[in-house]
């Protein structure tokens, strides 16, 4: 499962938080992709978290950078 | 769905910070292409698409409006703050050289010059006053 993130809204600092917090739930990686940060999910553990976990992701991601912003 | 915001009417800040005001209510993502900015949302729950793209357009709007005042206004602000924090704190200066001159002052004076009098007792000067009197 792939997630693209636009580098002008979405800060690295942001992503590196959010994948700080969501790390005991699966596997991420992250790389930028000229300008997009580019995070990989696998091995999602719970399985009832599976079918909404990418779209709650974005929403941390999001809410991260804001807090940042901030 | 997506909702799309044009580059030049529209702030990034305020499609940021309207976006934050949503995050639970739906699914959003932010992105943008050259001339505009995107919202990409998924509903989350039961309300309809319609009213929170509704929402979400009302609240960028008033963000935009909100940051535009806000850049307008940031000279006048900073000047206002600029002002009070520098009234607010204590003149040093002035402040060291008055206390210095009294430092001063006294020094000149010596305890035993008593220019008061208030070293002289006032009894015997009340018995000089009465044997005068007689």
């Amino acid at each position: 499962m792939k997630l693209r993130f636009n580098n002008n809204f979405y800060s690295i600092t942001a992503i590196k938080k959010a994948i700080k917090d969501y790390c005991g739930l699966a596997r991420f990686s992250y790389k930028k992709c000229g300008d997009f940060i580019e995070v990989s999910i696998n091995n999602i553990k719970n399985k009832e978290l599976r079918p909404r976990f990418k779209q709650e992701f974005s929403n941390y991601c999001l809410s991260c950078t804001a807090l940042l912003k901030e | 769905m997506k909702i799309v915001f044009r580059k030049n009417l529209y702030l990034r800040e305020a499609i940021l910070a309207s976006a934050c005001q949503f995050l639970e209510d739906c699914y959003l993502t932010l992105n943008e292409d050259k001339q505009s900015y995107i919202i990409n949302i998924s509903g989350k729950k039961t309300l309809s698409m319609k009213a929170l793209k509704d929402n979400v357009v009302k609240e960028v709007v008033n963000n935009a409006l909100r940051c535009g005042i806000s850049e307008r206004n940031k000279e006048i602000r900073e000047a206002v703050i600029n002002r009070a924090l520098l009234f607010s704190q204590p003149r040093k200066e002035s402040l060291s050289l008055s206390v210095e001159k009294n430092l001063e002052k006294t020094a000149e004076y010596d305890w035993k010059d008593d220019p008061l009098g208030i070293f002289a007792p006032w009894k015997g000067d009340k018995k000089k006053k009465n044997n005068n009197s007689k």
